[in-house]
C-alpha cells in the first residue's frame, strides 16, 4: 500500500512539470502589449525628442505582423513631413510636429538639426537607423525615436523608450541591428529627388496600420529588413556560442552513444 | 549518489529548461537529461514509456501551435477562414514555435524523470525535509486515490457483468457507482489505520541510514545550481536573448555563457557512476 502511494508522490514533480510547461504551449504567438490602443492586434512604441527637450510619447496600434516606422510615425496622429532617399534608403522624415517650422525641398539644410531615427528592438538599447523610415521594419514590442539634433556632434539618443508601450510579454527577440547612422544622410539627399515637403507628396508606407488576419496581410519588410540583414561590416564567421553549442552537442551525443553501447542487455 | 544532489540537478534542469525559449539551449538540457538517465537509470528501467510519451506531447504541441496561431511571413498552408480557430494561414513561423514548446516540455520532463527513474522511491522519501515529510504523504495519499478508485472500477465492473449486469441506460450505472465509491471509503479507512499502526504521526520520523554526501555529490550540488542562477541571472540582464520565430524566421540567437550553462548540467553523468 505504501510502495504505490510512495510511487505516486515521486511522480507529483513529473506532473506539475509537464502541466506547468505544457501551459507554454497556450502561448501560441506573439503577446499583444496592453497598450493605450488596445484595439490593434499589435503596438510599437514612438518616442519624439523636440529640440527643446519635449518630450512625446505614443503607444501605436498596427494590424499587420510588421508595419514600417514611417507608417507607425503617421498613425501617431502627429504632423509629418517627408521627403524621399531614393534607393533601399527610403523616406527621410524632415518635419514631425511641426519642428522644424520649414525646411527645403531637399530635406536637409548645410548646417542646423534633422530627425534622427533611433530604433529599439523588443525593449533594447536605442540604436541608430542606417536606413530610412520607410524602410525600417517594426514588429511588436519594438520602439522608434526621433530626436532632433544636431548635424554636428554625436547624436545622443532620446529618452529610454521604456513605458512607452506596456509589455505584458516578451516580445520576439530581434537580433540584429543597425550600426550606421541613419540619416548621416545629407550627402544622400544631394543626390536624390526631393519631392515637396507637403504630407500629400508623401510616399505612401509600403504597410499601412490597418485591422487584418494576421499572418495573412504581406509585411513590408524588404530585402532590407532591419530585423533580419546582416550587420553591416560584420566579420564573417561562426559564433563562439554556436561552436561550443555544436561541440557539446556532439560531446554529449558521443557520450550518450558510447553508454547505450556498454549498457549490458537485460 | 545523494538523493538530494540528484533533486537540486533536477531542479536547475527545470529552471534552464524553462527559463528562456530559445530551443537551442533546450536541446542542450535534453541532451544533458538523456545522457543522465541512460547513465544513472536503475536496472530494469525502461526508457521507452517516457520516450512515447514526450514524442506524442511534441507532436500535440506543434499540431496544436501551427493550427491555432496563423502569425507569420511564410504560409504554407491557406485553410478557409470559416473554419473557426484553425482557419487561415498555417505557417512555417507556427510550426517552428510549436516544435520549440515541444522541446521545453521534453527538456522540464527529461530532467524531473530521474527522481523517479534514478533513485528509490523511498530514497527520495528520506531526502525530504522533515517539514515537508508530512505534506508530502498527504498529497501521496490524496493522488494514490485516483488510480485506486479507477482500479476498484474496473475489477467491481467484471464482478457486475459476471453476474449479467448489462447496463444499457444511464439509470442502470449506479449499480456500478455505489460499490465504487463505497469501496473506495472502505479503502481510504484501511489505509489510514494503516499508516496509524506504522506510527504516521507520532512523531519525528528516524531512519535507518544517514544520507551521505560524497566528493561528487557535492560536485553536483554546486554545480547545477550555480549554472540554474547564472543562466536565469543573465536571462534577466538580457545577455541570454529569448527566440521568437515571430514575424519572420531567425536563427536562435547563442550566448557562450548559456550554452556554457546548459552544458555544466551534464556534470552527474560525468561524475556518478551505478
Amino acid at each position: 500500500m505504501i510502495r504505490p502511494l510512495i510511487r505516486v508522490m515521486l511522480a507529483m514533480p513529473v506532473l506539475a512539470t509537464g502541466i506547468g510547461a505544457a501551459s507554454s504551449i497556450a502561448r501560441v504567438g506573439p503577446a499583444a502589449p496592453a497598450c493605450a490602443r488596445a484595439a490593434s492586434v499589435h503596438h510599437a512604441g514612438l518616442l519624439v525628442e523636440h529640440g527643446d527637450g519635449q518630450v512625446i510619447r505614443r503607444c501605436v496600434g498596427f494590424g499587420t505582423p510588421t508595419v514600417t516606422a514611417l507608417a507607425l510615425l503617421q498613425a501617431s496622429g502627429l504632423e509629418v513631413g517627408t521627403s524621399s532617399y531614393g534607393g533601399v534608403l527610403g523616406t527621410a522624415v524632415c518635419q514631425i510636429d511641426n519642428e522644424p517650422a520649414a525646411y527645403p525641398p531637399g530635406c536637409f539644410t548645410a548646417s542646423g538639426s534633422y530627425w534622427v531615427l533611433f530604433v529599439s528592438r523588443a525593449g533594447g538599447a536605442w540604436v541608430n537607423s542606417d536606413l530610412g523610415a520607410s524602410s525600417v521594419t517594426l514588429a511588436a514590442g519594438d520602439d522608434i525615436g526621433f530626436r532632433y539634433d544636431s548635424q554636428t556632434g554625436a547624436d545622443p539618443p532620446p529618452p529610454p523608450p521604456a513605458g512607452t508601450c506596456p509589455v505584458a510579454t516578451p516580445p520576439p527577440a530581434r537580433t540584429q541591428t543597425p550600426a550606421v547612422r541613419a540619416a548621416s544622410a545629407p550627402r544622400a539627399t544631394s543626390q536624390t529627388q526631393a519631392t515637396p515637403p507637403s504630407p500629400a507628396a508623401t510616399p505612401p508606407p509600403t504597410a499601412t496600420p490597418t485591422g487584418g488576419v494576421l499572418g495573412l496581410a504581406t509585411p513590408a519588410a524588404s530585402a532590407a529588413s532591419v530585423g533580419s540583414s546582416p550587420r553591416p561590416g560584420a566579420p564573417p564567421g561562426i559564433s563562439p556560442g554556436l561552436l561550443l553549442a555544436a561541440v557539446g552537442a556532439g560531446g554529449l551525443i558521443g557520450l550518450l552513444s558510447v553508454r547505450t553501447l556498454r549498457r549490458p542487455r537485460a | 549518489m545523494n538523493p538530494r544532489a540528484l533533486a537540486a540537478w533536477s531542479l536547475s534542469g527545470i529552471t534552464v529548461a524553462l527559463a528562456s525559449g530559445n530551443p537551442v539551449y533546450r536541446a542542450l538540457v535534453v541532451l544533458c537529461s538523456i545522457n543522465v538517465l541512460v547513465a544513472l537509470r536503475r536496472p530494469n528501467v525502461s526508457l521507452r514509456g517516457l520516450a512515447i510519451a514526450l514524442v506524442i506531447a511534441g507532436l500535440i504541441a506543434v499540431t496544436v501551435t501551427t493550427l491555432a496561431s496563423h502569425t507569420g511571413d511564410h504560409a504554407f498552408l491557406v485553410l478557409p477562414a470559416a473554419i473557426p480557430v484553425v482557419g487561415g494561414a498555417l505557417t512555417v513561423e507556427a510550426a517552428l514555435f510549436g516544435a520549440s514548446s515541444g522541446l521545453g516540455i521534453a527538456a522540464a520532463v527529461l530532467a524531473a524523470a530521474p527522481l523517479s527513474l534514478v533513485l528509490l522511491p523511498n530514497s527520495l522519501v528520506d531526502a525530504l525535509p522533515r517539514a515537508l515529510a508530512r505534506t508530502g504523504a498527504a498529497i501521496g495519499t490524496a493522488l494514490n486515490l485516483i488510480p485506486g478508485i479507477a482500479r476498484s472500477a474496473t475489477e467491481i465492473r467484471d464482478a457486475q457483468r459476471m453476474r449479467g449486469w448489462r447496463p444499457r441506460r444511464v439509470r442502470e450505472w449506479p449499480d456500478l457507482a455505489v460499490p465504487v465509491v463505497l469501496t473506495a471509503l472502505e479503502g481510504s479507512i484501511t489505509l489510514a489505520e494503516a499508516m496509524e499502526a506504522r506510527g504516521y504521526g507520532s512523531g519525528a520520523r528516524t531512519h535507518y541510514s544517514d544520507m551521505v554526501w560524497r566528493g561528487a555529490d557535492i560536485a553536483v550540488c554546486a554545480v547545477a545550481p550555480a549554472a540554474a542562477v547564472a543562466f536565469v541571472g543573465l536571462r534577466i540582464v538580457g545577455v541570454i536573448a529569448d527566440w521568437y520565430p515571430f514575424p519572420d524566421l531567425s536563427v536562435p540567437p547563442i550566448n557562450t555563457f548559456g550554452v556554457a550553462c546548459c552544458l555544466a548540467l551534464a556534470t552527474p553523468a560525468l561524475v556518478w557512476r551505478r
